[in-house]
């Protein structure tokens, strides 16, 4: 046995212990592999959403990179750490320093190149399913399976770059002061955990105040409270792990009448120690999780803001001519052929408002002038669009402020207008949008139709709204007017514009290709924090045989032995999971504030899905890690 | 020649009370000598045994392995005295569980970038003579605590160091693998003229030896040898226990 065979069998007969580390290493690279090929895939690279689909995804390399740097480290370095004894047997016999930080070198090499080699493997296999389904979502023809050599280079390199670099580090990890203190470590009875009430309570305080915050976040508060909400959330978690938990056992543990009953007193005591050696651990399957659930979360609610569109432009087109230059009737001629030639059936209206010239308003800065729309032309507009109207009618110089969107607030303004110096005060928004923001740019008003009779304006303009009953139908009409569905309102232009089903596709399409860039990045995550818990269980597996052994001398019937080891895995597996539930659950709510329309939906159904995945997996471990526990008890 | 010799060695323990494990321990060891330290538990049998292994560093005083002060070279001398001076012997054997028997076996080689040819022919050397050539490509797992002792024997001798140090080699074995263990080091010990420093509690294994040290409360305290009769021997060695006033349990190893 050569030195470079030794070190190979001791990765090889190890497999047991690297598998979930080097599956969840090839995951990483085969995913990576994947935007990769989306990056330089030749038919890709054109249209607008289609340069976005490219940054995203080069955003996605730089954050898989960077997470993958973070996790082989992670990783790396508790298994140096689960190996103190085998380092101390190998300087008895008079292995030198430099040797082992070679061992420790080809080791980490061996496995990260067997992980470039089969993630890039299952890439080539696998690459055309992917390229056919991200093409589906970002909304392209099917894209033939194209081997780009510049994929192939970017990632083998970019790999074998982070393995290098995690491999040097790692050798400096490896400290080793004194023999004797390796020799001994993993001997050493388990000390009693310590926690301080302190720190536990000061846990409990940071995660109840920053879910408060949370969960009463609203439009104007929430950026301000983003960051020391997390950071709050991040602290709380690790003292939750390393102090609150144990804390709370410690407490079960006094309570005779529960804990001397059968085999619960295994359960809770292990479970003190476990909490606390598992504590880190947790912490990070926890973090991690919440950012996969948050990442996948956020963009499948993202499909409301979809369903939003309509909200927001109540015309599936809507046209807004500035004056009365003959261009503006021209458009609207085009317009209405194209809707005859698709066939579709539509009805259409025109509403004129008015700009009344101001004198003041208690506003920061007053406006020259505000555009005003009359009660009777809110509700036409509100009943063509298929809303009911149940809004009460304004008399005399009652006023609602003209809601552009879903995020308009009232402010309690009021106007005085230099005809007449009447006094409006608007305090009330109208229930929704009148016109979109985008079309009128500024403040509005919705007056009573007498009053809108009364005023005289100082110019008008014309609002024409023509309304479908499928919103998609309308994309694509009249793509020389307007721009990605929009033409914006500017002082110069004669008009401005919108087009539903066009801005529709468009945040669809993007939203789809968002939702394909998340999903793979969580499942990157979720496995990642799947392969910290395995390692755990594996690393503990000795420990636990013999800990086991003991329990099964004393009597211990196979149907308990099971019960046992059910409820610590579970515990192991589901108690991160469900704090990562809850974290996720209180960053919804706080997300909540930014839609009008509930995101309750989404939010379960991704929730519920990564529940699933982790009862897979628990089920899958169970059964094999019982079974390897078996083999030793008999 | 003195293979080994310990020279006014003390080693003081620092924390909260410092303790003295070890007081002015002279004595040596001749090359082909095989020799128990026998004690009560906290005499510092294992303390002067990790000095010895170059394990840890004592307070004061000088340890001379084939003439060479191991605890005066740096860390990568220490590291190549301990491969090619000393072999081990442990109470929970310490194989790698990754490897097979033989690959146990000649890790001390491996280390040193021996040929495979020299491997091979020290390895089939060394297990015949230990009666472990038929369980080579096994795992560690799949052998008998004896089976593991001798592989262990076996790679701590299969570089012909000056010294072998054991620590409870029979600690973890029923009396039958313990004779077995036990004749194994006699054997190498007459037929190889391998020299062997051992630190246990069983009388039974240390009847084995030429001459058993005695330590109490980290000083010499006595020192017995053998003579012809290991019968004899062995209730000396009885004898010399209650006199020490040992622990019981020091005691309770008799297997006659």
């Amino acid at each position: 046995m050569t030195f470079p065979q030794f070190v190979y069998r001791n990765v090889v007969r190890n497999k047991r212990t690297y598998a979930a580390y080097f599956l969840s290493s090839a995951f990483s690279v085969l995913i990576f592999f994947v935007y990769a090929l989306f990056i330089f895939h030749p038919d890709i690279k054109q249209g607008v959403t289609k340069t976005a689909a490219i940054q995203l995804m080069t955003a996605a390399e730089v954050i898989m990179y960077v997470f993958s740097f973070l996790f082989v480290l992670y990783s790396v370095s508790t298994f140096l750490k689960s190996r103190k004894r085998e380092f101390g047997i190998l300087m008895m016999h008079g292995m030198t320093r430099n040797q082992l930080n070679l061992m420790v070198f080809l080791e980490n090499m061996l496995i990260g190149i067997g992980a470039i080699v089969v993630g890039i493997g299952l890439g080539l296999i696998t690459g055309k399913l992917f390229l056919m389904i991200g093409a589906k979502m970002i909304g392209i023809g099917p894209l033939r399976f194209y081997f780009s050599e510049k994929a192939l280079l970017l990632t083998t390199f970019a790999f074998i770059i982070l393995f290098f670099c995690i491999s040097l580090f790692t050798t400096a990890l490896v400290r080793v002061n004194k023999l004797i203190d390796l020799f001994q470590a993993g001997e050493k009875p388990k000390t009693e955990p310590k926690v301080s009430p302190f720190l536990s309570l000061l846990s409990a305080v940071l995660l109840i105040a920053s879910y408060y915050l949370a969960a009463t976040a609203t439009l104007q508060t929430l950026i301000i409270r983003m960051l020391p909400v997390i950071a709050m959330t991040i602290v709380g978690t690790y003292f939750f792990y390393t102090q609150l938990s144990v804390f709370i056992t410690k407490l079960l543990q006094k309570n005779r009448g529960l804990f001397w009953r059968k085999t619960n007193m295994i359960t809770i005591s292990s479970l003190r120690y476990r909490l606390k050696d598992n504590a880190r651990m947790f912490f990070m399957v926890t973090i991690v999780s919440t950012v996969a659930f948050c990442a996948v979360g956020t963009l499948a609610s993202m499909n409301v803001m979809n369903r939003q569109v309509k909200q927001d432009f109540p015309a599936e087109i809507s046209y807004l001519a500035n004056d009365d230059q003959p261009v503006n009737q021209q458009n609207l001629v085009q317009i209405e052929t194209e809707l005859k030639e698709r066939k579709l059936e539509y009805t259409s209206h025109q509403i004129p408002i008015k700009y009344i010239a101001v004198a003041s308003s208690t506003d920061r800065f007053t406006p020259k002038e505000i555009p005003v729309v009359s009660f009777s032309d809110y509700e036409k507009i509100m009943t063509s669009a298929g809303n009911a109207f149940k809004e009460k009618r304004l008399a005399g110089k009652e006023v609602l402020g003209m809601r552009t969107g879903s995020f308009s607030n009232p402010e309690g303004v009021t106007y005085t207008l230099k005809q007449d110096h009447i006094k409006l005060r608007q305090n009330k928004m109208s229930k929704n949008t009148v016109l979109p923001m985008q079309l009128i740019f500024s403040e509005g008003l919705v007056i009573s139709d007498e009053l809108f009779e009364k005023v005289t304006p100082e110019n008008t303009k014309i609002y024409t709204g023509f309304y479908t009953s499928d919103l998609k139908k309308t994309s694509g009409i009249g793509e020389n007017l307007v721009e990605h569905g929009m033409k914006f309102y500017s002082d110069k232009g004669p008009y401005s514009m919108s087009v539903s089903g066009t801005i529709y596709e468009n945040q669809m399409s993007m939203y789809k290709m968002m939702l394909f860039v998340a999903l793979l990045i969580g499942a990157v995550f979720f496995i990642a924090a799947g392969s910290f818990l395995y390692f755990r269980l594996y690393a503990d597996l000795d420990y636990d045989r013999r800990h086991y052994l003991t329990i099964t001398k004393v009597g211990l019937t196979n149907q308990e032995l099971n019960k046992i080891v059910t409820r610590q895995l579970s515990l192991l597996f589901f108690v991160p999971i469900l704090v990562a539930f809850l974290h996720s659950v209180f960053a919804f709510m706080a997300l909540q504030s930014l839609f009008s329309l509930s995101i309750a939906k989404e939010i379960v159904i991704v929730l519920a899905s990564f529940l699933i995945a982790q009862f897979i997996y628990f089920f899958l471990i169970r059964f094999r890690y019982l079974r390897n526990l078996k083999k030793t008890l008999v | 020649m003195s293979i080994l010799e310990v020279r006014h060695l003390e080693k003081i323990y620092e924390g909260k009370v410092a303790h003295k494990a070890l007081d002015n321990i002279n004595f040596s060891i001749e090359k082909g000598e095989f020799v128990g330290i026998m004690g009560p538990s906290g005499s510092g049998k294992t303390t002067l045994l990790n000095l010895i292994a170059t394990i840890d560093r004592p307070t004061a005083g000088e340890i001379f392995i084939n003439g060479k002060n191991p605890h005066v070279l740096n860390r990568k001398e220490t590291a190549l005295f301990r491969r090619h001076e000393l072999g081990f012997v442990f109470q929970h054997f310490n194989l790698l569980d990754t490897l097979t028997v033989e690959e146990n076996i000649v890790l001390p080689l491996t280390l040193d970038g021996e040929s495979v040819k020299e491997m091979d022919k020290k390895l089939q050397y060394v297990t015949k003579k230990l009666g472990i050539d038929s369980i080579l490509k096994k795992r560690t797992y799949e052998i008998s605590g004896g089976q593991m002792q001798r592989t262990a024997i076996a790679r701590s001798i299969i570089h012909s160091p000056s010294l072998i140090l054991a620590d409870e080699p029979t600690g973890n074995l029923d009396s039958k693998a313990s004779k077995d263990v036990m004749e194994t080091f006699t054997a190498i010990n007459k037929e190889e003229k391998a020299t062997a420093l051992m630190v246990t509690h069983d009388p039974f294994a240390a009847s084995y030896c030429h001459r058993v040290i005695f330590i109490k409360d980290g000083k010499l305290y006595n020192e017995i040898y053998r003579g012809e009769n290991r019968q004899a021997f062995f209730q000396k060695i009885m004898d010399m226990l209650a006199l020490l006033g040992g622990e019981s349990r020091d005691l309770s190893a008799v297997r006659l």
